[in-house]
């Protein structure tokens, strides 16, 4: 696995060159410049006014910068029309959201489906494999309404997954949840982690963002700084299990 | 998992599937919208019905009238005209010699008497009916309806033989009785749209002998008889049917008619054209009125599908703005919305319609025969053309009134829209 990992990391999944994106006259990005390779897990960090969610509009193809490139999976985005920017956002990214965004009249297998059914067919079977991945399988015909607030964040995560994305993306994943659902959801990132998703979790939380192994930090629309977190080799191995663990147990 | 996919079949979600899932989610809002679309429908369908019913009334009558000029006794005018329209029953007299004298004028194409008589009681029917007696020999009028239907010759029609309107509830050969003397039914003619409708055609003989044999004397006794006595019977007539020659003026040949018998034989009369001109009159209001209202509930149905939409629209940015990152096209997004206005707009259409065919079909000849206007039942296809007609408008109306929401929905700024109210 973690020389598979290392292979990848020559590919760069996310390329940020000096971006930058105003306002009027306020800047909200100024020459940010990163990049993200593939199979890894960056976390941007940063108080509130630092640029995070014009940052996640901009990877996540919502928005396009005022100046500067996106490069996503090789493919400069930062010029493309919001057409354009939709397909490449349906083709090549998973969203995780702080407040799961769910379609609340549709069961939990009909939302994942809804991704699948933008992206190219719609396949019930690998849907309802999507959901039992989170472990959800018992819940996949439940309305969002009758689901735990944990269990949306994982009906989410398996919607995010469905269409194979380039990357995920995923904004305060566990800033909804109690401590034991954020658990379960990080098991799940891990487990992702480790089987070679890229992944940019924006958190407020050090420890989620400690799981990454890097943390970019953003300041006043300007990149701060860029922190190599302490390797979770051992933790990643074990993570797999923990989550599948915590997991069995809920199912 | 088996098991899992074994219980329950998700649905397609198409955006017919979104549209409809967000409507069953939303049975309220959804039940009103869809009862004031079908308000519109039903009273477009009615308008539009009672319209083609009266026009088709009004040609039937104005092809079913023939004459140009109908005389009658002074103060009857209205009783013909209930009679022609209607079928109230009336009997009202005066003298034969008068078709004669008539027929000596030059601008007369032709004259020919009817006779009325009103029946008492009858197996075909609870109410009283018009009893017409016509002249076989001269009658331009109803006759080349009555041969429409008639397996011989009219003037080979006896005495003891009627012809009866489509509402007579009595089949050729079946006998009914009047004043208790049988009569043989030869024909049952089709709907005119007229008095004719609901009443009873023999002979000018076998009205003569019906009167002589059986009414008379009852009629005498209640003074409805204003003739002199027995024998007066032959010479009694109740109007002319007068028809003017082509080239000569209608109006002309009335006045000049009222110069020489009004007074004389106590007459009056009515102008055919005058009649239809004033039933046209009345139906051209009664369909404006009808109309307006449409226009009006249109107009309602309209305002607050393009209200509700867009106060909706607020709660529906966040399912918007999620289907949107998940990759659905501005177009898609618009195409629920308006796909959730057609359905409102479907159910509408389809509910109006079939209460309009429900309650307005069975009642239309009560309803127009309350009203004293002409009505004839539209051909299926007639009927056709104003449900389909009537279903594309009330269709269009929901995506009409929804048509700006599902614009706006394609220019909210999705991840805006998601963090609001977060």
């Amino acid at each position: 696995m973690l020389d598979a990992q290392t292979d990848a990391a020559t590919e760069k999944t996310l390329e940020i060159q000096g971006i930058t994106k105003s306002f009027g006259a306020v800047h909200a990005l100024s020459d940010i410049s990163f990049t993200v390779n593939r199979g890894e897990w960056i976390a941007i960090m940063g108080p509130s006014g630092s640029g995070k969610t014009t940052m996640i509009n901009i990877i996540g193809c919502m928005d396009r910068p005022t100046s500067g490139a996106v490069i996503l999976d090789g493919e400069d985005v930062s010029s493309l029309s919001a057409e354009e920017l939709t397909v490449i956002r349906r083709d090549k990214i998973g969203l995780v959201f702080q407040q799961f965004h769910l379609v609340p009249y549709l069961t939990a297998v009909e939302n994942v489906m809804v991704a699948q059914y933008y992206h190219s067919l719609v396949d019930e079977n690998e849907a309802l494999q999507a959901l039992d991945r989170v472990g959800l399988l018992e819940r996949a015909r439940h309305l969002p309404r009758q689901l735990s607030g944990g269990e949306q964040q994982r009906v989410c995560v398996a919607r995010a997954l469905i269409n194979s994305p380039k990357l995920i993306l995923a904004d305060e994943p566990t800033g909804n949840l109690d401590e034991s659902n954020g658990k379960i959801v990080m098991d799940l990132f891990r487990q992702l982690h480790a089987e070679g998703s890229t992944i940019v979790v924006v958190t407020h939380d050090p420890d989620v963002a400690a799981c990454a192994e890097k943390t970019i930090v953003l300041e006043y629309g300007r990149l701060a700084r860029i922190t190599d977190n302490p390797p979770q080799t051992g933790k990643v191995e074990q993570a797999g299990e923990t989550a599948q663990t915590t997991l069995d147990k809920q199912a | 998992m088996d098991q899992a996919k074994e219980t329950v079949k998700a649905r397609a979600l198409t955006p017919l599937a979104l549209a409809w899932a967000t409507l069953r989610r939303r049975p309220a809002r959804s039940g009103s919208l869809c009862l004031l679309v079908a308000l519109f429908a039903f009273a477009l369908c009615a308008a539009a019905l009672v319209n083609a019913w009266l026009k088709s009334g009004l040609s039937g009558l104005s092809g079913r009238m023939g004459a140009d000029i109908l005389i009658v006794p002074y103060g009857y005018e209205k009783k013909l005209e209930g009679a022609l329209l209607r079928g109230e029953p009336s009997q009202f007299y005066t003298k034969v010699e008068l078709v004669d004298k008539i027929r000596g004028h030059a601008f007369v194409a032709a004259a020919s008497p009817q006779l009325f008589l009103t029946s008492l009681s009858a197996g075909c029917c609870s109410v009283k009916v018009q009893l017409v007696g016509f002249d076989p020999a001269t009658d331009f009028s109803v006759g080349p309806w009555l041969r429409s239907r008639l397996d011989k010759p009219l003037g080979q029609l006896g005495t003891d033989e009627i012809v009866v309107g489509a509402l007579i509830t009595a089949k050729p050969g079946e006998s009914i009785r009047f004043f208790g003397k049988p009569f043989t039914v030869a024909a049952r003619m089709d709907r005119s749209g007229m008095g004719f409708d609901s009443s009873v055609f023999m002979t000018l003989e076998a009205a003569r002998l019906l009167t002589k044999e059986a009414l008379f004397a009852e009629l005498a006794a209640e003074g409805l008889m204003p003739l002199g006595g027995a024998d007066d019977a032959d010479a009694a007539i109740s109007s002319v049917l007068i028809k003017v020659k082509d080239g000569s003026s209608v109006k002309e040949a009335a006045n000049e008619l009222m110069r020489l018998y009004a007074i004389p034989y106590n007459l009056d009369m009515l102008v055919a054209a005058d009649m239809l001109s004033a039933i046209s009159s009345s139906i051209k209001n009664l369909s404006l009125l009808l109309f307006g209202l449409a226009c009006g509930l249109w107009g309602i149905a309209l305002l607050a599908l393009f209200v509700v939409f867009s106060a909706g629209q607020a709660e529906r940015r966040r399912e918007m703005a999620i289907l949107r990152l998940l990759g659905a096209t501005r177009k898609r997004l618009a195409l629920i919305t308006l796909t959730e206005a057609l359905l409102i707009s479907l159910a509408g259409a389809a509910g109006g319609l079939g209460a309009a065919g429900l309650l307005l079909l069975p009642f239309a000849p009560l309803l127009f025969q309350t009203l004293g206007l002409p009505y004839l039942p539209l051909s299926c296809g007639q009927a056709l053309a104003v449900g389909i007609t009537v279903a594309l408008l009330a269709l269009l109306t929901g995506p009409l009134a929804a048509s700006w929401s599902a614009l706006s929905l394609t220019r909210l700024d999705t991840y805006q829209s998601l963090r609001e109210g977060e």
